[in-house]
């Protein structure tokens, strides 16, 4: 590059600071956002991974019936087994401290790992581990939540004695088996209200239980790239002798797959939005870059008929772009990165509860590369391109005043209909579509990222909040086995304070459509109850009739099926086909609905099975009507529903409060980049106001065409933004999709004009400023030369 | 053609401040101007020419002294004020031209008699009686700088004022063009009695002047009544 060249680079960063600075922060806030979004979900994930392998997360979980060593020895021998372990799991009640809290709390205790390298291996991260048969360990999450620290003393009740018996807590836990508090399949969302996890060693739980030398769950993983499905039929053929209770994968296993699921989600989401942040601040930086070529037009004629080169000004304009890309990047990532930790901590506090084990969080210098590169790309092309153009057109051509490009047809409409500040508004759109693009680009992007935000929040109303609505009762009660209908509704009407009682029977079935098999749950429930009430999104309304069944969205989703097919249904062995009568909203579980009385037609002489109760209580005797329901003959269950609803709210707010990081993120951004384009916009055209003011166009009437262009400029945006915002939400909705969880898909008409309504709000603020710039312009100037 | 002044300008200075250099661009200038005469102000480059024809349209704000237009000192005129005198009182040709880039040469001139109202000339007769009647719908930058200044003086003219003020309106133009240009306005003077104050650098134009305003250094120094100017077609330079 010429030293005049230079020259005038240095000069033009000083004298155009204003310019450049815009420039500079749109890009560099950016790239801020885009490396502390993504980033801190990879690492969490990183985290998450690194738990499993250094503690052995097991493949294939078994709960066998108590066995012997032979069973972990038969299972070790099968083909494709790496570890294996055999355990004791036993679930127990946890009595209060004090009896502050109402609901009954089930704490699973499971037996000590014996070295770092069994399967389920737990990092013991407060205290020590358990070493004779008075100590425990306890969750770390479930200990924070309960306020339970190292050194109390717990209560348990359970055992063959059935004597509650006291243990202290020596040590606080993490495990990749536990990192969340999920029960079980039917309850796949933390609880950790009522559900913890602790540890003690194997002689003393065996003792309690009487379970001497025996096992009853047996973990395991599968030897680098074996076919787990083979290793599964292995397994479970060996494992067949000694009762084999229930199998689970990690897709299954609903602690694990939750958290994965929420994480992948969430890491998902972050990446939509470190790509928004991307290319938003990359595409309004190339269009104040096109923009800035644009007005130094003039500048460029000069130099060329001064005898520079097309590649010297070719170069000049690259190198303007290099010095922003690569200044942002050096300071946009280091800040990004220093933002991933509060954004990782907030993942860890609010997917897990506690901090992850082996922490860290190592720069994620690849993705900050191609950030700083894919915006250096953008704003080369934005640059190189109209500098190209002006650098090849003839100097002379360059010196003249810039002929409007857009300036066809409608352009060139008279639109006598409007009021004349409208119309100038308007041709100047049409004729300078790019003065403000980077106005409407910013409308777009602001409008995706406030709708996704917002729409998270319906999503989880929608969704959840209809859930919690349609189970209108206190506890769930499960019993064993089946029992007739009418023996259970008179044993728990029997309870005092019980002031409504409806059962259901759930088990599960294997549903198969077409080439699909899916296991899932049957719940049958009365036609006429009233505890439980369904939204049918599809199909005929909830058990409206005995024709068929009606399928949870998840298990439509699942299956592929549709209103009208044929599902081939096995239950217990019996098989039969029925008809998909509709589709209910149901976001956790993916249950199978069937009405009792097409159930009854199944059931040998017709009669009512049922294994759950739905009890609402008189709520001055709910702590009482819990414990007495519990020691009910048969009774394995008893959950209470709104504090599981508590729990789960607690969950998907997190979601929720996720969304608000990305909203202020966003639209700060936005907020830059609509503010910096309708600078740029205005410092373009502060001549041209300048000459209309020196014609007696008022103040007022300035204002009033700035307003209607930046108006119809958002207004273009979020039209472009509508369709965009649509699909984002869609993709994320689906984000969050498990075999056993999902949301139905909304977005509620208030979200529309939140964002409408927030982003005028902005454009409105941002063009205050520049406004006030044209107040104070010397119209005197305007005679004496070409350019205010 | 001498009557009651439409314009008087007393004592009026004005600085410019540079850094710690200051600049009077006018020293004390007064200068009385009867209503319909066709004005020349003649001066050297730099003498204040342009400054006092902003002062006297209301671009810049005097240090100090009185301007009277049309009976009203526009030194005391609130910003609001001053825009209706710019809209409705001054029509301005300015040297670089200003016009408009984003409207076509019709759409800038039209744009000029809307915001004069009802008594504004019909723009496309404004520019036919510059000779653009052919490029009406072009824009700026597809003109020649002489069309662009005859289109900036079809806008002055366009909405009809009290006053019209040109800064060096044959600067770029050629002999001929610069002739016409000349003889539209003068033309314009005689028939609507409207006043024009015109500044060049050229003595050959002052001829045709009824007045002739000359400046140097910020002062005005002589004004010489001019009994029988030339018609344009009949300067030379
Ligand atoms: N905005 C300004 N800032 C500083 N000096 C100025 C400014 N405008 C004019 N001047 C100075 O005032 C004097 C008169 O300028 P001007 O009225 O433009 O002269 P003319 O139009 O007669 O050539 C000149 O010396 C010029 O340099
Ligand atoms: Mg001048």
């Amino acid at each position: 590059m010429l030293n005049s060249l230079r020259h005038k680079l240095i000069g033009d960063l000083k004298a155009n600071r204003g310019a450049f600075l815009a420039v500079w922060l749109t890009f560099t806030i950016g790239m801020v956002f885009y490396n502390s979004t993504y980033p801190a979900g990879g690492n969490f994930k990183n985290l998450l991974r690194g738990l499993n392998e250094r503690t052995h997360l097991a493949d294939l979980w078994y709960d066998i019936d108590l066995a012997p060593p032979a069973a972990v020895d038969a299972a070790r021998a099968a083909a494709g087994v790496a570890r294996v372990s055999g355990r004791l799991v036993f679930e127990v009640g946890l009595e209060q401290k004090e009896a502050e809290t109402e609901s009954l709390v089930t704490l699973r205790v499971i037996s000590m790992p014996e070295s770092e390298e069994d399967v389920n291996n737990i990092v013991i991260q407060e205290g020590r581990a358990p070493e004779d048969a008075g100590e425990i360990v306890l969750m770390r999450a479930f200990a924070r939540r309960h306020d339970i620290r190292v050194g109390d003393v717990l209560r348990l009740a359970g055992g063959i004695a059935g004597t509650p018996w006291e243990v202290e807590v020596v040590g606080l836990f993490s495990s990749a088996e536990y990192l969340i508090a999920s029960r079980g399949p039917l309850s796949p969302f933390p609880t950790l209200s009522t559900f913890g996890v602790a540890y003690m060693p194997y002689d003393a739980l065996a003792a309690r239980y009487d379970a001497a030398g025996q096992v009853n769950s047996v973990v395991l993983t599968a030897a680098d790239g074996a076919d787990l499905t083979a290793v599964r039929a292995a397994v479970t053929e060996a494992l067949q002798p000694y009762g084999i209770q229930l199998i689970m994968d990690r897709l299954q296993q609903p602690a694990v797959a939750t958290l994965a699921a929420n994480a992948s989600a969430n890491t998902q989401i972050a990446l939509v939005f470190s790509l928004i942040f991307l290319f938003g601040s990359g595409a309004v930086m190339a269009v104040l870059m096109a923009r800035q070529v644009e007005s130094e037009r003039r500048l460029i004629g000069t130099m060329r008929a001064m005898g520079s080169t097309r590649g010297e000004v070719l170069g000049y304009y690259l190198a303007f772009a290099l010095i922003v890309a690569v200044t942002g990047a050096l300071v946009g990532a280091p800040i990004g990165y220093l933002i991933t930790y509060p954004v990782l901590d907030f993942f860890q506090s609010g997917m897990v509860g506690t901090e992850l084990p082996f922490f860290s969080n190592p720069p994620q210098l690849g993705f900050m590369l191609v950030g700083a590169a894919a915006g250096l790309v953008m704003a080369w092309v934005a640059a190189a391109v109209p500098a190209w153009r002006a650098a090849t057109t003839d100097p002379g051509l360059a010196l003249r005043p810039p002929t409007p490009s857009g300036a066809g047809g409608l352009a060139r409409a008279r639109m006598a209909f409007l009021p004349r500040t409208g119309r100038q508004a308007l041709r100047n759109l049409l004729r300078v579509p790019g003065r403000t693009l980077g106005t409407v680009l910013g409308a777009t992007a602001g409008m995706a990222i406030i709708v996704i935000s917002f729409a998270v929040w319906d999503l989880l109303d929608f969704n959840f909040t209809h859930y919690y609505n349609t189970n209108a009762y206190d506890f769930v009660v499960t019993v064993a086995e089946p029992v007739l209908h009418d023996v259970l509704l008179r044993q728990v009407e029997g309870v005092e304070g019980v002031t409504g009682v409806e059962t259901g029977l759930i088990l599960p079935v294997t549903v198969e459509l077409a080439d699909r098999t899916y296991t899932a749950l049957g719940v049958a429930l009365a036609d006429d109850r009233e505890f439980i009430t369904f939204e049918t999104i599809e199909g005929a309304p909830a058990f409206s009739d005995k024709q068929g069944v009606w399928l949870g969205n998840n298990l439509e989703r699942a299956l592929g099926a549709r209103v009208g097919d044929t599902l081939q249904v096995t239950v217990q062995g019996q098989s039969a086909t029925v008809t998909v009568q509709g589709i209910v909203k149901q976001v956790l579980g993916a249950p199978m609905y069937v009405p009792m009385s097409l159930l009854q037609e199944w059931t040998p002489l017709g009669v009512r099975p049922a294994n759950q109760a739905y009890v609402r209580v008189d709520p001055a005797r709910r702590v009482d009507v819990q414990r007495e329901l519990s020691g009910l003959p048969g009774v394995i269950g008893v959950a209470d529903w709104p504090v599981t609803t508590q729990d789960i709210q607690r969950a998907a707010d997190f979601e929720g409060e996720f969304a608000y990081i990305f909203l202020g993120f966003g639209m700060f951004l936005t907020f830059v980049v609509m503010f910096n384009s309708i600078n740029a916009s205005m410092r373009e055209r502060r001549h041209e106001l300048a000459v209309m003011r020196t014609q007696g166009v008022s103040m007022g009437e300035v204002v009033r065409l700035v307003t209607w262009e930046t108006m119809l400029a958002t207004g273009a945006g979020l039209i472009l933004g509508v369709l965009p915002s649509y699909w984002l939400v869609q993709y994320v909705t689906q984000l969050y999709d498990t075999d056993v969880a999902g949301n139905v898909f909304v977005i509620y008409p208030q979200t529309w004009v939140a964002a409408v309504v927030i982003l005028v709000a902005i454009a409105l603020v941002s063009q205050m400023p520049p406004l006030r710039g044209v107040r104070t312009i010397n119209l005197g100037d305007v005679s004496k030369s070409v350019n205010v | 053609m001498s009557g009651t002044p439409l314009i008087s300008l007393k004592d009026v200075i004005k600085h410019y401040v540079l850094g710690s250099e200051q600049i009077t661009a006018l020293d004390g200038v007064t200068v009385d101007i009867p209503a319909g005469e066709f004005v020349v102000v003649l001066g050297p480059s730099g003498s204040g020419k342009t400054t006092l024809l902003n002062l006297l349209g209301g671009l810049e704000a005097a240090a100090a002294g009185t301007i009277c237009v049309d009976g009203e000192d526009i030194t005391r005129l609130s910003e609001a004020a001053l825009t209706q005198y710019r809209r409705h009182k001054v029509g301005f040709v300015f040297q670089f031209f200003n016009l408009l880039p984003t409207l076509t040469a019709l759409e800038n001139v039209d744009m000029a008699a809307e915001m004069a109202g009802a008594h504004a000339h019909d723009p496309r007769d404004m520019l036919a009686r510059v000779g653009l009647g052919e490029r009406m719908s072009h824009y700026p930058g597809q003109l020649s700088g002489g069309q662009q200044q005859r289109v900036a003086v079809a806008r002055a003219l366009a909405k009809n004022p009290t006053l019209v003020l040109a800064d060096e309106p044959t600067g770029s133009l050629d002999k001929e063009t610069g002739i016409e240009v000349l003889q539209v306005m003068r033309d314009l003077n005689r028939q609507t009695g409207q006043t024009f104050v015109v500044v060049t650098h050229n003595s050959a134009i002052s001829t045709i002047a009824d007045r002739v305003v000359r400046i140097s250094g910020g002062k005005v120094y002589m004004v010489v009544e001019n009994p029988e100017p030339f018609e344009p077609s009949e300067v030379d330079w």
